[in-house]
């Protein structure tokens, strides 16, 4: 084992203790006892107590928060204050549909932008490149929530060839879970595209200029060739440090498209929570987010060592 | 004619808004025939080596004949497809940052048997591995099988410059183009992968052009010259001719500033007055980052029990290559750094264990000029705040009118105009810019003077004068120097008294001449041996002669 | 040199150009709507609703007849208001840090792994747990966006000291007495400035982007104060028969977003040292 991959590994749980305090810490600020809240201004004292005691809420926040901790390792997110339902399930069961929205979306991404940030990168003073490039500032600029509205209008409402929203579990209608996908997978997909093509551009840029890449030409290499044997690897690295960046950005885009396809996912999970003032729940589905983002990190962080032999242990 | 390898006919090269940056180039190469194309920074000489290889940077266009014997049709005609099947096999090029050039994710071995692979049809996989290892071992690196297996980070510059070597000479290539392949290279690997040029283009008759702004590695090199300037060729014929009766004041110029004269100050050594700094058992370690948990941070000695004592009036030459613990030195001396052990004095004060801001006093007296003089001058600051700005930082000459009239003097001493104060860096020259850094340091009038490579970024002809303005500021100033260099010519210059850095111990200190005449240190007379001048390759010194290294210093 | 200069100024002045022009016209029609707008947008008028564009009302009206043209104007305010606060916010806490981060070594370590743990909070999820605690407000979803653009800034900046330390004119003042705080003012700051002006920029396209995502999941500025994600999000039930209520907010949230992004393109394009350093 590495020094590196020791650190990392460090790095990582020690993250994921902060987030859970950060988390934890500042949804207790909330003034206002849930107990108290649950029951109505009419409760007496002692019913408050009783159910104060149901809650934990009586305790102080230390042993609170290492309750809520030593649940979460064991996928028990307490029950909610609000409808009294385990959390646990819904989460776990939400988190599946949003895994195949932002899986889906990452993979439109990553196939539209590569390509295309590669030849912006090899055509930057061409037209073709030119107009990609521009494509990609107007895909930046059109929020995914925006796509989602206009595709919804365009291919439910007026053309009627795909549903509008919803979803259906794979295992019971493949065919209706996949139509169900393509449009918000689409509109969340071609937003993170855009950036992630912006990125993959700089980097082949970047390589571009490199004197390996001008070694290979004089080894007899054609452009093409050289930069694919050669460049897109070394380009690889810089974009993978944001791939990591992107997932959250794609959670959190999601939140918004689930809202516009009606979705239920973690999103709809957590927006219902937070208009519910069901904080136990807001906690729960913002600790996954997290922690979902964190686990991405550290295995890009992990993924370098397998690209980049600079980084693997002796020198 | 028909039998020459490569023939170059007025050669043009052009950017597209229809400047010409290199025009009506003619060049011929033999069959393992050594031209040498020498030229300064800008003159155009690599962009001619690009567009022989048809490897031009975006936007520049090449015009006029490049032929090659073997091919039937002119190279600047023929398409992208066909020059890639010419390149890495019929003619080769080995560039000049070793660092760089090669790909950082792939084995060494890999990328010398991509090359074969490339050009030799039928290859196979593991008989192409196989080759790569013998191609190694032809250059020469220790262990060729583990080398082959290595990743480029594992190994040195000049280590990895046989690498790049093995792979231009893999397919016997009838042209091999070096464009400054040893300048980024301390002299005593310059030396071995000067020899190892020759030697690998001799075996298989290939033709070389050897590019480089270096007149003494041409004329160890090669049997032919052409001297470019300004884009255009000055001056051509064989190297004993054109070394010796230059018919271009141009090539007179280069070849005065190639081989100076010793100075006065080497001959005479000057009254030793009082000891100003004093250095005394100073050891620097660095600790590097740590690999394992298990073990401790591996730790790197920068410099090891150095002591040596500088005396007011002394010009004092530090000559080491790199790695030698040279820049450690100068930090030292200069207070930016501290020894792990022993002793820093200037003027009988310690100052290796005082903090920033009791070093007033040595900020005062010791001044530094830095190597590079486009990144030693903030680009956002006015030169006239450039220079002023140690009397700000020291609280000197507060009011802004006596501040503007030290600047104009201290620009006046270093010969700029007055109204170069109210410009920015970037509108002057190397060599101004050197000025313009020599004019800060005088400026609180130290003492001492730390000049660290002032002129290693500088071509040969601006590096004289400024060298010579650092000796006669010294003189004017009665300032105490101490002057930085791998480069032993230089120092010999300007310097009275040499000390000599070797993997971070001082092993040879010394009167100038007597350094040079009868180095004690077996690796002073390695370097000595090891740098090629002019006058000793017109005397029959040979690249080989110059690797080849007193037996009792290890190879590294 | 001059050539890549000449060359690089030439593509570089239409993005900048464009983004300056596009974030112009943003700023005029905000101040314009001061003093002057079409319709009042506030105006509630049940015989005039969901009306296509005509002469009187350009954009036409929405589902309370209100004039959307009149609305979208009013709306630019709340999009910069918080732009401007959030990215001003970030800057002012992200540049010292940055620069702190990138000169000492102590603290760099620490500073750095928390940007990295921040990094997981983006903007709209840390608004939506703000508004889950604290109501849901301008001032909310400012702060919350500010607070999630901090790392964006601590990041540049930091590599942006790194690069002035290392440089000799850093080493260069040393020798000529100035102590830290000196270098971080006279040569740091200023060196970093550009860094700082682009990524206000970009931040600047991410903030609005939030803020409308935010106004569009109801966590925004409340009503009926206008705002571009609301009455895209308002658009969205009458989608079937009113999809260009859709498309006027839309087209002045990406109008927003693009000149800000291309103003940061422009601007990097224009101070990046690669450049300048290519012959």
């Amino acid at each position: 084992m590495s020094h590196r991959f020791l650190t990392r590994t460090g790095v990582f749980v020690a993250s994921l203790a902060v987030a859970s305090v950060v988390v934890f810490g500042f949804l207790a600020v909330l003034p206002g006892d849930p107990a108290r809240v649950a029951l109505g201004v009419n409760a007496t004292p002692e019913a408050v107590a009783q159910l104060q005691k149901e809650f934990g809420t009586d305790r102080p926040l230390f042993a609170q928060y290492l309750g809520w901790m030593r649940g979460l390792v064991v996928g028990d997110f307490g029950r909610s204050y609000v409808t009294r339902e385990a959390i646990g399930p819904q989460v776990i069961d939400r988190l599946g549909v949003t895994l195949w929205l932002v899986g889906a979306a990452m993979v439109i991404a990553l196939l539209v932008a590569v390509p295309a940030g590669t030849v912006m990168a090899v055509r930057h003073r061409r037209l073709s490149g030119l107009v990609l490039s521009a494509f990609s500032q107007l895909g930046i600029a059109v929020p995914a929530f925006l796509t989602g509205v206009l595709a919804v209008a365009f291919f439910a409402v007026r053309l009627d060839w795909l549903p509008s929203g919803g979803y259906t579990p794979p295992a019971e209608d493949p065919v209706e879970f996949v139509r169900q996908l393509v449009l918000p997978a689409t509109a969340l997909g071609l937003a993170q595209a855009a950036i992630l093509a912006r990125y993959v551009r700089s980097a082949v840029l970047d390589v571009l200029r490199e004197d390996y890449l001008r070694t290979a030409r004089a080894k007899g290499l054609t452009p093409t060739r050289a930069l694919l044997r050669h460049g897109l690897r070394n380009a690889a690295i810089p974009v993978s440090t944001v791939l990591g960046l992107q997932l959250a950005t794609l959670l959190v885009g999601a939140i918004v498209v689930e809202r516009v396809f009606v979705i239920p996912g973690l999103g709809s999970l957590l927006l219902d929570g937070v208009a519910n003032r069901d904080l136990l729940l807001v906690q729960g589905v913002v600790m996954v987010l997290v922690i979902a983002v964190l686990v991405v990190n550290y295995a890009v962080e992990l993924l370098y060592a397998a690209i980049d032999p600079r980084l693997r242990g002796t020198r | 004619m028909s039998k020459e390898t490569l023939t170059v006919r007025r050669l043009a090269v052009h950017r597209h808004d229809g400047e010409a940056l290199v025009t009506g180039v003619d060049l011929t190469l033999a069959p393992g025939e050594r031209v040498g194309l020498i030229g300064e920074s800008g003159s155009g000489k690599s962009l001619t080596a690009l567009a022989i290889m048809g490897l031009l940077p975006e936007g520049l266009r090449a015009s006029g004949s490049v032929r090659l014997a073997g091919t039937s049709t002119d190279l600047l005609d023929t398409g992208e497809r066909a020059l890639a099947d010419l390149r890495g096999n019929r003619l080769s090029m080995v560039f000049q940052e070793p660092m760089s050039a090669l790909n950082p994710l792939m084995r060494v071995g890999d990328q010398v048997a991509e090359v074969l692979r490339l050009h030799q049809t039928g290859i196979g996989r593991a008989a192409a591995a196989a080759k790569a290892v013998e191609l190694l071992d032809q250059v020469r690196l220790p262990d060729p099988a583990q080398a082959a297996r290595a990743y480029p980070h594992q190994l040195s510059g000049g280590q990895r410059q046989r690498v790049l070597i093995a792979m231009a000479l893999a397919n016997e290539p009838a042209v091999l183009l070096c464009d400054e392949p040893t300048s980024a290279l301390d002299v005593t690997v310059q030396a071995q992968i000067l020899d190892l040029i020759v030697a690998g283009t001799a075996h298989r008759d290939t033709s070389l052009l050897f590019i480089t702004h270096d007149l003494a590695v041409v004329a160890t090199v090669c049997s032919r010259v052409l001297v470019m300037r300004d884009g255009s060729i000055v001056e051509s014929g064989p190297v004993e001719q054109v070394f010796t009766r230059p018919q271009h004041p141009y090539t007179q110029a280069l070849l005065d500033a190639a081989e100076p004269p010793a100075s006065d100050a080497a001959s005479s050594v000057q009254k030793a007055g009082q000891s100003l700094l004093s250095v005394e058992n100073a050891a620097r370690v660095y600790t590097r980052p740590r690999t394992s948990l298990l073990t401790p941070r591996p730790r790197v000695a920068g410099l090891r029990d150095v002591s040596f004592d500088v005396a007011a009036g002394q010009r004092f030459g530090i000559v080491g290559e790199s790695g030698s613990g040279k820049s450690t030195l100068v930090r030292l001396l200069a207070g930016l750094d501290r020894p792990t052990s022993g002793s820093v004095r200037f003027a009988g004060r310690e100052i290796s264990a005082l903090p920033e801001r009791r070093l007033r006093f040595l900020r005062e007296d010791v001044q530094m000029v830095f190597q590079d003089p486009s990144g030693s001058l903030d680009p956002r600051m006015r030169v006239g705040e450039i220079v002023a700005e140690p009397l700000v930082a020291l609280g000197r000459a507060r009011l802004r009118t006596e501040r503007a009239n030290r600047v104009r003097d201290l620009l006046d001493a270093v010969g700029l105009p007055a109204d170069a104060a109210v410009r920015f860096p970037h509108e002057f020259s190397g060599g101004q810019r050197q000025r313009i850094s020599i004019a800060r340091a005088l400026a609180p009038a130290p003492k001492v003077l730390i000049a660290d490579e002032p002129v290693s970024a500088l071509d040969a002809s601006v590096r004289s004068r400024i060298l010579e303005l650092l000796a006669s500021l010294a003189d004017s100033h009665e300032l105490t120097l101490v002057f930085v260099s791998h480069d032993l010519a230089v120092v010999r210059q300007i310097c009275d008294t040499i000390g000599v850095l070797h993997q971070g111990e001082l092993v040879e200190i010394g009167p100038t001449e007597q350094v040079y005449t009868q180095p004690a240190h077996p690796y002073t007379r390695r370097l000595l041996t090891a740098i090629p001048t002019v006058t000793r390759a017109l005397a029959g010194v040979s690249a080989s002669d110059l690797a080849s290294a007193p037996a009792d210093l290890p190879e590294h | 040199m001059s050539a890549a200069r000449t060359r690089g100024t030439g593509t570089v002045n239409l993005s900048l150009l464009a983004g300056g022009a596009l974030i112009g016209l943003v700023i005029l029609v905000a101040v314009v709507s001061f003093v002057w707008t079409p319709h009042d947008p506030y105006h509630v008028d049940s015989t005039h609703r969901l009306l296509g564009p005509s002469p009187t009302y350009w954009l036409g009206t929405d589902t309370f007849g209100r004039d959307i043209a009149s609305r979208l104007m009013v709306g630019s305010r709340t999009t910069l208001f918080v732009g401007v606060i959030a990215v001003g916010v970030a800057a002012v806490l992200g540049t010292p840090l940055g620069v702190l981060t990138g000169m000492t070594r102590r603290l760099a370590g620490f500073i750095m792994r928390a940007t990295d743990l921040a990094m997981a909070f983006p903007a709209l999820l840390l608004a939506i747990m703000f508004g889950a605690v604290f109501g849901s407000s301008t001032l909310t979803a400012m702060v919350a966006i500010g607070l999630a653009s901090i790392p964006a800034f601590v990041r540049v900046v930091r590599a942006g000291t790194l690069q002035v330390m290392s440089t000799e004119y850093a080493l260069a003042a040393r020798a000529a007495g100035r102590r830290g705080p000196g270098i971080a003012v006279r040569h740091v700051l200023p060196n970093v400035m550009s860094l700082v002006i682009v990524q206000a920029s970009v931040s600047f396209a991410i903030a609005v982007l939030a803020e409308a995502g935010l106004s569009f999941l109801g966590f925004g500025t409340p009503p009926p104060t206008p705002s571009w994600g609301r009455m895209l999000q308002e658009s969205q039930e009458l989608l079937f028969t009113h999809p260009l209520l859709a498309v006027w907010p839309g087209v002045a949230i990406a109008l927003a977003v693009l000149g800000f992004n291309l103003f940061g393109d422009g601007l990097r394009d224009r101070y990046d040292p690669r450049l300048e350093r290519r012959r």
